[in-house]
């Protein structure tokens, strides 16, 4: 069993101007849950790299790290490797061999394991994550969530006692996010191995946690318990509470009442003392009367002549002036339609009617769609295909950088910036050519909650102009927050499609977690901000917090 | 591809089957012996793969083949049966000829037998045989299936990520080649920065320590010590008679075989035998279920 200390640590990379941690302290427990939240550059990944010495950044260190007691680097890399287990965010870089046997047996190859215990532990470790039937199978076959899984196994076969882990969900679609930390929490439940967690999607995460810490800018700014956490966050104000999940949210909107509830079931339990009743519904906007620019009539699609239909008679308009939502689980269809609407694939079957006149898609890899060494070189060089007149180039640059705040990232390498920001940068990229329609694939994944509200509020902003946005995407909040009409893409057809607000609060399940925690008296709500409003016109929301001050406000979304 | 009796054999021994009967194709010049294997590697490709691949197969092999043969008397003028002359004076000869036709039958058999290597002999048999001995190479081989189709998927996303942005499409020569160069020097930058992440993600599971071992997972059970025997003991035996010169064949300058007597025949029949083992134990295996089928 193992237990981490660390001990006013502060790092900073070389010719870096502020420290990338500052003086952190902090401890974790055997067999503790611990779960690391912050924004996307506040410095989490360093923090974790520091618990292992093979992985740790060259740079200017103070302070200590202590791994039972000891400083890490006085233990030797075998007992390292095999103590402590570290899986990164990158389900795909992170698989070495091409056989699912032979990943899992890498680790063990590697401490020079022998045959039979190798055998006995893969066996035992394939039999524990249920992939005992693709055991024969090609890496390059597993989906990402079936990878990371993998990864993780392949961690476990060598028996660590604790277990690091660094954002292991960001490139997964919520289910298998969900699935993934569910094994991470049964392992640390039934194996007692000690987790150390760093998310930014919380939903699932911070229920499961024993305590938490938050990072914003290289300092630690909560320490303890979940409910503590929410605690410190709400009342210094933070925007990191944002970030929070939706029942925190809410708890904190009505003025943060007795214990936080962190799930659904506790979120019911609070909105039962409050019995908020549902606000008199505004007049919905009348139908959008924009031209359609893009139409699907009954298209079939199947990748090979022999191969299975994809898309199975899928219709869809797409108007001007409107944010078009598509959702639905993996393995829809949803990125296909994306790439017939674009007029990447063609189906065999149905027609497509263009009368865009530039379309412009944002593909799942932002890294695949940048060409030079920095960020402004790259915006330039699209620019020069557009053929414009030179005038006009200069302009447009400036309005897609202001509009995607990527002044501070200008000059740096696009592979150097983080997910979130690598998505801001494609995005620029395709506003250069001010296309007519504009398709986003997943284009949240890997944005935090304060740049998902301003590049919302920025999808707004061009339809306003005009311009059609259709988004594939998992993230059922932001769906809810910014489209216009939402379609569900099941089994290669628009099951259903309507206004947003109908269309989530008519779905059981694929609704957001609002929804889902408010029906009984709520049904219609499907923002975190209605649920607040409507508990707050209520009059026994209104009594003061126990410290006799109210509770400060914020408007989350 | 059906899994047949044969690749369910241990790695080894197919790797030493193939090895053998290589070895012995490539050294031997008697057009019996050549025959025989070639007509072996053909049934043998046709029972793991099926005709219609055998055929295709033959498509391009037997051009190669005819060529071969055809090539040889056009260049090599010695002998003493004289079939026609040439524009320049030359002799084109049947001794030539048939040298030629034997090393087309040579040709032919090492193709056909690679051919069917190549499905026997999968990548974890391969891995299992180094990993004892070189487990940093088995590695190696394991990563580079891995990223070899994964750089080619890469490149072709990449290309199509370019088209998406909204711009003109390439139109000539120059441009596209342009746009091909950028995907490819994209491809490479991605591929490093990969790379880097693998690297950590070794490093983390402790690649460089010394003692690397390598999970085998087939076991050389007791099936697989008969049939080794057996091999070994065909494979002895043709071998002894080729290196007592029961195979050697002369053509030049006139055919003559060697005289056709016990030992001869002996060889003969070894070999035979060692190129249709694959064959003969599908066989045997087919009449086993046959047998059981039958007793239900």
């Amino acid at each position: 069993m193992a237990a981490f200390a660390i001990e006013h640590l502060t790092f900073a990379y070389p010719k870096a101007a502020a420290p990338a941690l500052n003086d952190i302290s902090f401890s974790v427990r055997e067999g503790e849950f611990f779960l690391l939240c912050g924004v996307s550059g506040g410095g989490k990944s360093t923090l974790l790299r520091h618990l292992k010495s093979v992985l740790t950044p060259y740079g200017t260190r103070s302070g200590r790290v202590l791994l039972d007691g000891k400083p890490l680097e006085t233990w030797d890399a075998r007992t390292q490797a095999q103590r402590i287990g570290f899986v990164l965010q990158q389900p795909d870089d992170q698989l070495v061999t091409d056989k699912v046997w032979h990943e899992l047996a890498f680790g063990l190859e590697s401490l020079g394991t022998d045959a039979q215990t190798m055998r006995l532990r893969v066996g035992e470790m394939a039999s524990f994550f249920g992939i005992q039937t693709c055991f024969d199978r090609s890496v390059d076959m597993l989906s990402g969530g079936q990878k990371q899984l993998l990864n993780l196994a392949s961690v476990m076969a060598m028996h660590p006692d604790v277990l690091v882990l660094d954002e292991p969900t960001g490139q997964l679609d919520p289910i298998a996010a969900a699935e993934f930390l569910h094994t991470v929490q049964r392992l640390n439940r039934e194996l007692g191995v000690t987790v150390i967690l760093s998310e930014h999607r919380l939903e699932d995460a911070l229920p499961m946690a024993d305590r938490a810490a938050v990072l914003e800018q290289g300092r630690l700014t909560a320490l303890g318990t979940p409910d503590e956490v929410a605690r410190a966050l709400l009342e210094r104000g933070s925007p990191f509470f944002a970030a929070m999940p939706t029942p925190v949210r809410v708890w904190g909107g009505v003025g943060a009442p007795g214990k936080c509830p962190l799930d659904i079931r506790t979120g019911r339990a609070l909105l039962e003392t409050l019995r908020p009743s549902p606000l008199p519904a505004t007049n919905t906007p009348a139908d959008s009367d924009g031209a359609p620019l893009l139409q699907l009539r009954e298209c079939w699609f199947r990748y090979d002549r022999d191969g299975a239909d994809v898309l199975k008679g899928l219709s869809l308009t797409v108007r001007a002036g409107e944010l078009l939502a598509i959702v639905g689980g993996n393995g829809a269809g949803k990125s296909t339609a994306l790439a017939v609407l674009a007029g990447q694939r063609r189906p065999y079957r149905g027609k497509v009617l263009q009368k865009a006149k530039r379309i412009a898609a944002l593909c799942q890899e932002p890294r695949a769609m940048f060409v030079k060494d920095t960020v402004r070189a790259d915006l330039e060089d699209a620019l020069r295909t557009l053929s414009l007149p030179a005038a006009e180039r200069q302009p447009r640059m400036d309005a897609a950088v202001a509009a995607m705040a990527l002044s501070p990232l200008l000059e740096r390498h696009p592979f150097d910036l983080s997910g979130g920001e690598q998505q801001r940068a494609a995005i620029a990229k395709l506003l250069l050519a001010r296309p007519d329609v504009l398709l986003l694939d997943e284009p949240t994944k890997g944005m935090d909650a304060a740049f998902r509200a301003s590049f919302g509020a920025l999808l707004r902003a061009l339809c306003e102009q005009g311009t059609a946005v259709v988004l594939v995407s998992h993230d059922i909040e932001f769906c809810a927050a910014y489209a216009d009409r939402a379609a569900l893409l099941f089994d290669g057809q628009i099951l259903s499609e309507g206004r947003t607000r109908a269309f989530f609060a008519g779905n059981h399940f694929y609704t957001t977690a609002a929804n889902r925690m408010a029906r009984p008296w709520l049904p219609d709500a499907i923002l975190c901000r209605e649920v607040i409003e409507a508990c707050r016109t209520h009059p026994e929301a209104s009594h003061p917090t126990p410290d006799g001050a109210d509770a400060p406000s914020l408007q989350p979304v | 591809m059906r899994e047949d009796a044969f690749c369910a054999l241990h790695g080894a021994l197919s790797f030493g089957f193939y090895a053998a009967v290589l070895l012995i194709t490539m050294l031997v010049m008697h057009p019996a012996f050549l025959l025989v294997s070639l007509l072996s590697a053909a049934a043998y490709l046709a029972a793991l793969c099926g005709g219609r691949y055998l055929l295709r197969q033959l498509c391009w092999v037997l051009p190669l083949m005819a060529l071969t043969a055809l090539l040889n008397p056009l260049f090599n003028h010695r002998g003493m049966t004289v079939l026609f002359y040439l524009r320049n004076g030359n002799a084109v000869t049947w001794e030539a000829l048939a040298y030629g036709l034997a090393a087309a039958a040579m040709l032919g058999a090492v193709l056909l037998w690679f051919a069917s290597c190549n499905r026997v002999l999968t990548s974890d048999k391969l891995m299992a045989l180094f990993g004892r001995a070189l487990p940093a190479f088995s590695l190696l081989f394991s990563m580079a299936l891995r990223f070899v189709p994964r750089f080619s998927r890469q490149v072709r996303q990449v290309a199509a990520a370019q088209r998406a942005l909204g711009g003109e499409p390439p139109r000539g020569l120059s441009a596209r080649v342009r746009s091909g160069v950028r995907a490819l020097s994209v491809t490479v930058t991605w591929a490093l920065e990969n790379a880097v992440v693998t690297a950590d993600s070794m490093k983390s599971r402790g690649y460089g320590l010394p003692g690397r071992t390598a999970f085998a997972r087939q076991r050389f059970d007791g099936r697989d010590r008969r049939f080794a025997a057996l091999l070994l003991a065909l494979a002895l035996g043709a071998l002894a008679g080729l290196l007592t010169g029961q195979a050697a064949m002369t053509y030049y300058p006139v055919l003559a075989p060697a005289p056709w007597n016990a030992p001869g025949a002996l060889t003969l029949a070894c070999f035979v035998l060692f190129c249709n083992l694959p064959l003969l134990l599908n066989r045997k295996e087919a009449l086993t279920w046959r047998r059981l089928r039958s007793n239900i």
